[in-house]
């Protein structure tokens, strides 16, 4: 019987794989929700929306 | 004049600083760059500054002994600041600016500066302006009586106030206007900290230009830096006194450290528990300690303890000789146990449910902890004085910053340190200028964090970190600019000057009477929420807005008006609150109506027989 070396993976695992995909789907998160809650939400677009929706109402 | 004499006396503090801080010199460790020196020198002179005018101010505070202070001060400063520019203050720096960070923060500072001249306005009704309540009142007395007392009637003017009694120096020096320019002393000194800061963190200069430049353009930073607001002076003390304890070697380090610690418990009472948090931090991250009190740590913390409470006891124990309490106002534990003067327990009361109806935040249960980084990013308004946030790059970018670098024990220092800061925040009063050395670490870390996720997300994290750093600055520019519109405005049209004193100022056609009348001498204010900041005369308000009772024995105006003369009163000032009717019928005895308008009146005293 032959004596194998066994070598440790090199290949990366599946969570450094993601790892970058990660990072970059938190930042656009972070993005994602600071114009939904600060920007969609400040009174000035509220105030537009309104504006919108009685004009469109007309 | 209007904008030279600001000017001048706010170079002259700052120099004076420099010459204090230049005291201090000896206690700076060796292996610190130019640029700390340049931080903790300036700082540290504030500190000794305010210590020394308020030792003095207790016995006098007239001009002269102010001049005697600062004059030979500022000589001693200059010939410091000359010799720690000198040769390679620098050096290390790469030639010229970063375009866009400079930019940014010279445009901060541009409307810092614009902003400054403006005269101080606003309402003390519903807390609206601390600087009219009381930040300002304070010094304008001080001056006007010629020594340094606590305001009986403004239980918050008992406050420890090394900056305040700076304040008075300033107002004396350059006018009403000076200490609001104060601000941009404060903005570059804040700026110039963080950056040393991050280069200590191990971020390179130009990382440390985007700290400066982040955090010039946080909101909520920026609102602890004018309107006579003091705590970013605060969080200066309390981020210097960390910087320099995780890489305290000798005795004499840790006393500097212990001086910082001092001027931050001689500037706010969150000083005290800021350093019982910093002795945590450096108790843990004492080299080689194995995490057991050793006797040379033991001595370090004890050098610690000894220099802050002696440079800050003089505000304590002021207080508890004048007011019967070294924590003035006290809280409802502390007058339980000390004989608390001019401040009857509903007054404690009260000023305790307002602290705790500020605070709340939004929430203190381990959720809203939980959710805490999400709430400042998204919903800063709902904490007090925090409108307009910190930015994204504290959510986004900081918690990658745990992969930025090797983290070394100056870094997990702070880190913790920041950390336990949070959480004392979370847990007494949630106001978001308290936490402003949390925010100012935040950047640095969230700038470390930055430089990770351009390195391990090459595809879009580039293009994504980016686009949060500008989002921040953009909206914190937004935020800024609009917030001190109205000051640029005011300082360069006198005519909207006038209209916003029309609007801003409360029952101003009463003040300009009292103020320009020669028989008016002292004046007695009825209403306990009369802004009295504008009043240019002597008065008496027997009831404070947090229920003070200035004068013992008499608990309400009415007991004053009974014998006038006693307390040497020419007029009565009576206005009516909306929603209220004024206090005096409509003729009263032995008073003369002679002036009148809308929501005030102004009384004569005319006893029987004048």
């Amino acid at each position: 019987m032959s004596s194998e070396v066994k070598h440790p993976a090199t290949a990366p695992s599946l969570l450094q794989r993601l790892w970058p995909w990660l990072i970059e789907l938190w930042i656009a998160y972070v993005l994602v929700a600071f114009f939904i809650v600060r920007i969609l939400g400040s009174g000035l677009v509220q105030r537009l929306l309104t504006l919108l929706r009685l004009r469109l109402a007309r | 004049m209007r904008f030279l004499l600001p000017v001048i006396a706010n170079l002259l503090l700052l120099l004076a600083a420099f010459g204090f801080g230049s005291l201090i010199r000896p206690l700076i460790p060796q292996s610190f760059s130019k640029l700390d020196r340049l931080t903790i020198i300036p700082f540290a002179g504030f500190g000794l500054q305010g210590v020394l005018l308020f030792l003095l101010g207790i016995v006098r505070f007239s001009p002269p002994v102010v001049l005697v202070v600062l004059l030979p001060a500022a000589v001693l400063g200059s010939r410091c600041l000359l010799q720690e520019m000198r040769g390679t203050a620098f050096s290390s720096a790469p030639a010229g600016a970063p375009i866009i960070p400079a930019s940014v923060i010279a445009l901060v500072l541009l409307v810092t500066i614009l902003g400054g001249f403006a005269d101080p306005i606003g309402d003390i009704n519903e807390s609206k302006s601390d600087a009219i309540a009381y930040h300002y009142l304070g010094p304008k007395i001080w001056l006007r009586e010629g020594a340094i007392r606590p305001v009986l009637d403004e239980c918050l003017t008992s406050f420890p106030a090394t900056v305040e009694v700076q304040f008075a120096a300033l107002r004396m020096v350059g006018g009403q206007s000076a200490p609001e320019l104060f601000s941009v002393t404060e903005l570059a000194l804040i700026l110039l900290l963080a950056a040393a800061v991050a280069l200590r963190s191990g971020l390179g200069w130009m990382e440390a230009w985007w700290v400066a430049a982040l955090i010039s353009t946080m909101p909520a930073v920026y609102r602890g830096l004018y309107g006579g607001m003091i705590d970013v002076i605060y969080a200066a003390f309390v981020i210097l006194a960390a910087r320099i304890a995780f890489d305290s070697v000798l005795p004499r380090h840790f006393a500097l450290v212990g001086l910082f610690c001092g001027f931050a418990m001689g500037t706010k009472y969150t000083g005290l528990i800021a350093t019982a948090l910093l002795l945590i931090c450096i108790f843990l991250f004492t080299p080689n300690s194995s995490r057991r009190l050793s006797w040379s740590t033991a001595k370090h913390l004890a050098m610690i303890c000894l220099m802050a409470a002696l440079i800050s006891s003089p505000w304590y124990v002021r207080n508890w000789l004048l007011l019967g309490c070294p924590i003035y106002p006290p809280t409802p534990l502390l007058a339980s146990f000390f004989h608390v003067k001019y401040f009857p327990p509903e007054a404690v009361q009260k000023i305790k449910n307002e602290i705790l109806k500020i605070g709340i935040g939004m929430g203190r249960d381990p959720l809203s902890l939980l959710l805490l980084p999400f709430h400042l990013a998204f919903h800063p308004a709902n904490f007090e004085n925090g409108a307009g946030g910190i930015g994204l790059v504290p959510l986004a970018l900081l918690p990658f910053c745990f992969r930025a670098y090797r983290w070394e024990r100056f870094a997990k220092a702070l880190g913790l340190f920041a950390i336990l800061m949070t959480l004392a925040w979370f847990y007494t009063e949630q106001e978001s200028r308290f936490l402003i050395q949390v925010y100012v670490i935040a950047a640095i870390f969230g700038v470390a964090g930055w430089r990770y996720v351009v390195r391990a997300a090459p595809r879009f994290g580039r293009a994504l970190s980016a686009l949060t750093v500008t989002i921040s600055i953009l909206y914190g520019l937004f935020m800024i600019v609009s917030a001190k519109a109205g000051d640029i405005h005011a300082a360069f049209s006198t005519s909207f000057a006038e209209s916003r004193k029309q609007e801003g100022i409360p029952y101003l056609e009463s003040f300009r009477y009292l103020n320009s009348e020669p028989s008016v001498r002292k004046v007695l204010v009825l209403e306990p929420f009369v802004p009295t900041y504008y009043l240019d005369k002597e008065y008496l308000k027997p009831i404070g807005r947090w229920g003070e009772h200035s004068l013992p024995g008499i608990d309400s105006p009415g007991q004053v008006l009974s014998d006038p003369s006693r307390w040497d009163i020419t007029h009565v000032l009576d206005v009516r609150l909306k929603d209220g009717g004024f206090q005096l019928p409509e003729h009263p005895e032995n008073l003369v109506l002679v002036f009148e308008a809308r929501d005030q009146r102004i009384y004569r005293v005319s006893p029987p027989g004048s």
